[in-house]
């Protein structure tokens, strides 16, 4: 009976026509390939490169496009020869590693900058097969091929993701390929109003000196300063003449009424060593699953409906009684990916977290933050700006910081 | 030299473009629903395979290099197109030629159902219904173990199942 059921569905589910592409599709594939062929056979040179690095070659074209609509300058290094160069120079390495500082917080999110804090070394390697490894120190993310993993080493805890939620290490997903990092130059360059692009090179090198303003609503400024975008800023990225390797790279944020350095690339290793054990997830971790599958569990089992379809400052309240009660369903919810058995020991079983201000939105965060109290049982008081945001497909809020 | 071994190249095009444009066609309609975008894909996909010919001997299977390139072509256009992506009920007023209409139809109908299911279930559900591949095929497509292929397949069933019996019991 069941079987006849499925079978059902699998029938309404199947397209019940044919679908014949035109005739005009085969006509142009096929005069656009050979249209291509004859400037190949003009030029006399083709390229192949590694998927994983063939924006560079765009970028690196971006670059010469550059050299051209730049006024005053000179193509003094052919932009095809650069082209060529750097797919040929990244066909031929196995992977790399980049060492480099921001001024942040050990643990905090890889986005988070603050130009009054001390520099945290960051290392990343990527590896030509699609892994990758991003430490610091405090939070370490990586990509096993299957998964991403992101976890506190010194709180034992973790969260697992698929592999499209390569946001989580935002910005530096776009040191993945360095063709995605000067695709994100291209971005500030060509996508912002008010960013300001210029050239100049020497005999080995072309250096790109970006300036651009601080995005987002910032009528509140809370969150100015608190991320690469979210800053007034002067970057500097230097790339090889020859073959298109970035060199270096410098990013200085206006604080204040000065510029001050909150991220600098200190080495680029190409063909680096990078270790097996190093691309595997580690043992001993609490792991919180929030893949899809995961998510679609808990939202079987859980209340979600209890934080759908209400204001901001309804669901801190519902967040502050379940604290009170230590309501774990509930918890659980609201506090999607944070670990309820850490917290519960730090203080958060029966806290009083009551709200102290009026609701605001700052910079480029698409949710809200509510200012305010939590009163720990342990005797420690914090004030904090709760970050909440609902722009999942149900408008189901979630806590996304300040806990 | 260059010029008889570009002859072949293109000879060789032409025959996967015949063999493969309709089944293709059909994949990248189901999930963008337009003949021209859904061409245009294509068109860019044959291409691509084309220009990196050098760089297709890892490639063990046309067939899937195909649905995958065209799977995220699809995926980039869905992005690109999102914040003028019309509701599927709206999509039903765009005008569409006669010859399309039929079709059209199946692709607004299939949607309607599977709507409420996560990406990774469509694709799945898509996969084996409307293209006709095994859960082998699918899972090598989809780079995720058989058994994960299965599941998926079954949570989407069993939650159109209940959609449909919810349905049913409001009429």
């Amino acid at each position: 009976m069941k079987q006849n059921i499925s079978k059902n569905i699998e029938q309404q589910l199947t397209p019940k026509c044919e679908f014949r592409a035109s005739d005009n599709l085969m006509r142009k594939v096929m005069s656009s390939a050979a249209a291509n062929a004859d400037s190949a056979i003009e030029k006399n040179h083709r390229f192949h490169w590694k998927p994983v690095f063939a924006t560079l070659a765009s970028a690196a074209a971006a670059i010469a496009l550059l050299f051209v609509v730049i006024p005053g300058g000179t193509p003094a290094i052919a932009a095809e020869k650069l082209f060529a160069h750097a797919a040929e120079f990244f066909n031929s390495i196995s992977g790399y590693s980049v060492e480099f500082e921001s001024r942040t917080l050990t643990n905090d999110n890889f986005e988070y900058v603050n130009p009054s804090k001390s520099f945290v070394k960051h290392r990343m390697d990527v590896c030509s097969d699609g892994r990758w490894k991003l430490d610091k120190v405090g939070r370490v993310a990586l990509s096993d091929g299957n998964n991403i993993f992101v976890w506190f080493p010194d709180q034992h805890w973790g969260r697992k993701f698929d592999l499209d939620r390569i946001g989580t290490i935002y910005p530096f997903n776009n040191l993945l390929d360095l063709g995605g990092l000067m695709a994100w130059i291209e971005d500030y360059a060509a996508g912002l109003d008010d960013a300001d692009c210029r050239r100049s090179e020497d005999e080995q090198t072309i250096k790109l000196s970006i300036k651009t303003a601080a995005q987002g609503d910032l009528s509140n400024d809370y969150a100015k300063y608190s991320s690469i975008a979210e800053s007034d800023t002067r970057q500097t990225y230097v790339f090889s003449k020859t073959d298109g390797r970035l060199l270096s790279a410098e990013i200085e944020a206006k604080f204040l009424c000065f510029y001050r350095t909150i991220m600098k690339f200190n080495s680029i290793e190409y063909n680096a060593n990078i270790a097996e054990s190093d691309l595997i997830a580690p043992a001993g971790i609490e792991w919180l699953d929030q893949t899809k599958e995961g998510i679609a569990r808990m939202e079987k089992e859980l209340p979600v409906g209890e934080f759908i379809g209400i204001s901001p400052e309804e669901a801190v309240e519902k967040l502050a009684k379940a604290f009170k009660t230590w309501d774990e369903p509930m918890l659980k919810v609201i506090l999607n990916g944070y670990p309820l058995t850490s917290l519960k020991s730090n203080g958060y079983f029966g806290c009083e977290l009551t709200v102290t201000g009026k609701t605001f939105k700052s910079g480029t965060y698409n949710g809200v933050f509510v200012p305010c109290k939590i009163k720990l049982t342990n005797g420690g008081k914090r004030k904090v700006n709760l970050a909440l945001s609902n722009d999942t497909l149900w408008g189901l809020w979630e806590v996304n910081g300040g806990i | 030299m260059l010029k008889d071994r570009t002859q072949t190249r293109l000879r060789e095009l032409e025959k996967i473009v015949r063999k493969e444009k309709d089944r293709l066609f059909r994949f990248a309609y189901m999930r963008i629903g337009n003949r021209a975008d859904a061409e245009d894909i294509l068109q860019d996909v044959f291409l691509k395979l084309f220009r990196s010919e050098e760089n297709l001997k890892h490639i063990s299977n046309l067939e899937h290099y195909l649905i995958r390139s065209v799977g995220n072509c699809c995926r980039d256009w869905q992005r690109k197109k999102k914040y003028n992506l019309l509701p599927i009920e709206d999509a039903g007023q765009i005008p569409i030629p006669d010859e399309d209409r039929q079709m059209h139809e199946e692709f607004l109908r299939i949607g309607k159902l599977l709507e409420s299911l996560p990406d990774e279930q469509q694709e799945v559900v898509r996969l084996k219904c409307s293209d006709g591949l095994k859960f082998r095929e699918i899972a090598a497509i989809l780079e995720i173990p058989e058994p994960t292929s299965k599941s998926r397949y079954r949570y989407a069933i069993e939650h159109i199942q209940n959609i449909i019996n919810t349905k049913n019991q409001e009429q």
